[in-house]
């Protein structure tokens, strides 16, 4: 519902992951085209309070996935989960040496590869 | 004058750095047009030259997210014609958070603009054992880097001094992917000449292929054949396996990563550690321990509110009081005395009553924010309100709301999403505010006072109570009504912990209570005047007058006073306007008296309880409240039943929670939400509620034989 989006560049809900196979420069920015779940990938509102996990992909849509990346969450950031909110929701985060909270909903569209 | 813009992220104390540039000549404004804060100041350079300092709100990136960070870059691209294009852009940054802090960096490089760094929260930095090579990192960014602790006012001379020498910026030496630069460059290629944007070709392509939506891509935006061109070579890019969006951003951080690992030093035992911050939100936002915390925070905030703020208020009043009778001594009776004791002095008296509750509350409020807490309640809130259609960020507008719904309503400019600060600025009203206070205490106090105070105290309670219910359920309503689109994001920062700096606190405190003066304050006063014209014209005639003196030729002076002053109330356009609202109220259990009273309500609430005391002719001598109640329950209707009755107080008090009154209050949502229909809906809808509420219990008490 962001209404200063212009309609030519909604593109929609659009699932990128990150071909974890291929070297660490050539990485950057690239998308595969069919969503594929790897075995030892999982998403941040999956992981436990304590855990560490690095940033293999972020969906949704365009608007969120933006501030999303422009808050740090790239390809093979590395996240430590710190806690839950007392009803669940929304969680904590350390990443690149600060502080962030997310809903759950947006902790799902970050794909995490659990360290 | 030099216009200077200060810029960067949320929580970088931008603030502190204004302060301390500007110290008091700053002035708070509007942007035309839109409902964001516009901060300058002046200070002087060290070359002698003058400079207009500029406080723009924060920003994460110049993409914006939200009308805040629109406005931000809107200014810092020179595109918003009631501000000067920047001449010099300080942007300020967090050192013990570099590397997020250095994207916007990123951005502000690419504009052009003279530029330089001030590094703030050095002592942070320092204490978690990082050191930073600022040399490096001037070489590295191309522009002077100033280290400055803003609280503590250190580092302003090299900063000024920056300021005054800065240069032109150059763009930083991002490596984008090949992919992303052949797919803009060949994009830039192509724009037409008058492109209108106020970037250069290859920029503004990368822009067009990130979505970027500000105003000087309009024209691009609309062109059909650019619009093409721009989605084909995003597809172009996605073929090769690049999303041009993600590509652009990781490029950045990338530079940002190489950088900081150059620049920044972290002492080994440091390393892993988990900081201060990290450690106090284990209590804080720990599921029992936060909650409790956080719900004593809460208790003590609104004892304060009551109990603290009381005796300032009977002080300020005694003194506006004090100060109207010495001017009215030293005039004739006549239309202009009344005017000033009557219409001025009550009408200054009923804004100035509340600010002893709003400025204790946003003295609160600011020292809570100061320390960082406020981040963390939404973050404890968010799950609770995102039930009822609200957010986390919604809380901080309606904990204010309950001093005043006005800078509650203007607080819910910081939710990014429409829909929820929507929501937020139509329920905050029912948040009872400190204008009902006297309206509460006057109901309870007259027919409950045989009552246990523990009655009285659980009573006053319900009120508050009511109107959170009231609030959540059409929160709710609003919610399942309005079409089910993805819910909104909740990005929120938590900001390193700090000690609130007491001038500064001071110094918002006075910034939002004069401000509030101003908005809120000219309205009610106007409102005031008006109310008064109506209750003093058109005048008895003298046949009349006289007639009741003839009547009451036993009482004393001053009583027979009080009962030419009812008397005149009645016959002028308030009374009249009172019998003819009497059908309307009347379903209610309300007569003619107290039909005026709630239209005097609608200048300010409180006036309801100054206009009963003219009508029950008790004036505003001591004693007047107690006098006024009991006249209040010695009044009889038409058919010898009382008037007020336990019964008709809590009619009135379920109307006053539920009502939507305050005209200032309807003007505020009408420029926050920059509409008609909104405020109308509120006002009808909200009164609405108030009218049936009132009705069912009043009827349904009747019925059970109260």
């Amino acid at each position: 519902m962001d209404p200063h989006v212009p309609g030519a560049f909604r593109m929609g809900f659009a699932l990128y992951t990150i071909d974890n196979h291929s070297q660490q420069g050539h990485n950057e920015g690239m998308i595969a085209t069919s969503p594929v779940a790897r075995p030892t990938s999982t998403s941040l509102d999956r992981l436990a309070p304590g855990q560490h996990g690095r940033v293999t992909g972020i969906s949704g849509l365009p608007s969120t996935r933006r501030r999303l990346l422009e808050m740090g969450l790239g390809h093979g950031v590395e996240v430590e989960v710190l806690r839950r909110a007392p009803l669940g929701d929304p969680i904590e985060l350390g990443v690149r040496g600060y502080l962030l909270s997310l809903r759950l909903e947006q902790a799902a569209l970050i794909a995490i590869d659990p360290l | 004058m030099l216009p200077v813009a200060l810029a960067g992220n949320p929580n970088c104390g931008k603030t502190s750095v204004f302060n301390a540039l500007t110290g008091l000549r700053q002035k708070v404004a509007n942007y035309p047009g839109i409902t964001v804060e516009r901060k300058t100041g002046h200070c002087r350079l060290p070359d002698g030259r003058e400079a207009e300092i500029i406080d723009l709100p924060g920003t994460y990136s110049l993409i914006a997210n939200s009308p805040d960070e629109r406005v931000a870059m809107e200014v810092l691209r020179g595109l918003r014609s009631d501000t000067p294009v920047p001449a010099v852009v300080v942007a300020v940054v967090d050192a013990s958070n570099l590397a997020r802090n250095l994207y916007l960096i990123s951005q502000l490089l690419e504009l052009g603009r003279p530029l330089v760094v001030a590094l703030n929260m050095m002592d942070i930095a320092e204490r978690r054992g990082q050191t930073i090579d600022i040399p490096a990192l001037e070489r590295a960014l191309g522009v002077a880097v100033c280290p400055v602790i803003a609280h503590k006012r250190q580092g302003f001379d090299r900063l000024l001094a920056a300021i005054a020498q800065a240069r032109q910026t150059t763009p930083p030496p991002v490596a984008f992917a090949a992919e992303l630069l052949a797919a803009s460059d060949e994009l830039a290629a192509s724009l037409p000449a008058d492109h209108g944007a106020s970037t250069p070709p290859a920029v503004t392509a990368r822009r067009l292929l990130m979505g970027d939506n500000a105003s000087d891509l309009e024209r691009l935006r609309h062109s059909e054949p650019v619009q093409a061109r721009v989605l084909a070579a995003i597809h172009r890019c996605e073929s090769q396996r690049i999303d041009p969006m993600q590509a652009d951003i990781e490029a950045r951080y990338r530079w940002i990563d190489a950088l900081v690992a150059q620049v920044v030093n972290t002492s080994p035992a440091q390393q892993g550690r988990h900081t201060l911050t990290e450690r106090v939100d284990g209590v804080l936002m720990h599921p029992v321990w936060g909650l409790a915390i956080f719900a004593a925070i809460m208790a003590t905030l609104f004892v304060a509110l009551f109990w603290l703020a009381e005796p300032l208020k009977e002080g300020l009043l005694a003194g506006i009081g004090w100060l109207g009778g010495m001017i009215a001594d030293q005039l004739n009776d006549g239309a202009l005395k009344a005017l000033i004791i009557d219409g001025v002095v009550n009408g200054v008296g009923s804004v100035v009553v509340f600010v002893p509750q709003i400025a204790l509350l946003f003295l609160f409020l600011a020292a809570l924010e100061d320390t960082g807490y406020l981040a963390r309640a939404a973050f404890l809130m968010d799950r609770l309100l995102a039930r009822v259609g609200l957010h986390g960020k919604s809380f901080i507008p309606l904990l204010s709301s309950f001093a005043c719904a006005i800078p509650g309503i203007m607080a819910a400019r910081t939710i990014d999403s429409w829909r929820e600060r929507l929501t937020t600025i139509l329920v905050a009203p029912f948040m009872s505010c400190s204008a009902r206070l006297p309206v509460y205490l006057l109901l309870i106090g007259a027919f409950f006072s045989t009552a246990h105070p523990v009655v009285r105290g659980a009573l006053m309670l319900g009120c508050y109570v009511l109107g959170i219910v009231a609030a959540a359920a059409i929160a709710w309503i609003g919610k399942r009504s309005m079409a089910a689109s993805t819910s909104a994001t909740f990005i929120l920062e938590m900001p390193t912990y700090k000690i609130p700096q007491g001038s500064e606190v001071l110094r918002q405190v006075w910034t939002n209570t004069t401000a509030f003066l101003t908005k809120a304050g000219t309205t009610i006063f106007c409102l005031c005047i008006l109310l008064w014209a109506l209750a003093y014209f058109p005048r008895l005639p003298e046949e009349r007058l006289t007639a009741l003196r003839v009547q009451h030729q036993e009482a004393t002076a001053d009583e027979q006073d009080l009962v030419l002053a009812a008397a005149q109330l009645e016959y002028s356009f308030a009374g009249r306007l009172g019998h003819t609202l009497e059908p309307v109220v009347a379903p209610l259990g309300y007569d003619w008296k107290m039909a005026i009273g709630l239209v005097g309500a609608f200048a300010a609430r409180e006036v309801f309880v100054s206009t009963m005391g003219i009508i029950y002719a008790t004036g505003d001598s001591d004693g007047g409240l107690e006098k006024m109640q009991e006249r209040m329950r010695a009044d009889r209707r038409a058919d010898g039943t009382p008037l007020w009755t336990p019964l008709v107080a809590i009619s009135l008090l379920v109307w006053f929670v539920l009502a939507m009154q305050c005209l200032s209050t309807v003007a505020i949502v009408w420029r926050e939400t920059n509409s008609w229909r909104w405020p109308l809906i509120q006002l009808v809808g909200m009164n609405a509620i108030a009218w049936i509420a009132a009705f069912i219990v009043f009827q349904g008490g009747r019925l059970l034989g109260y």
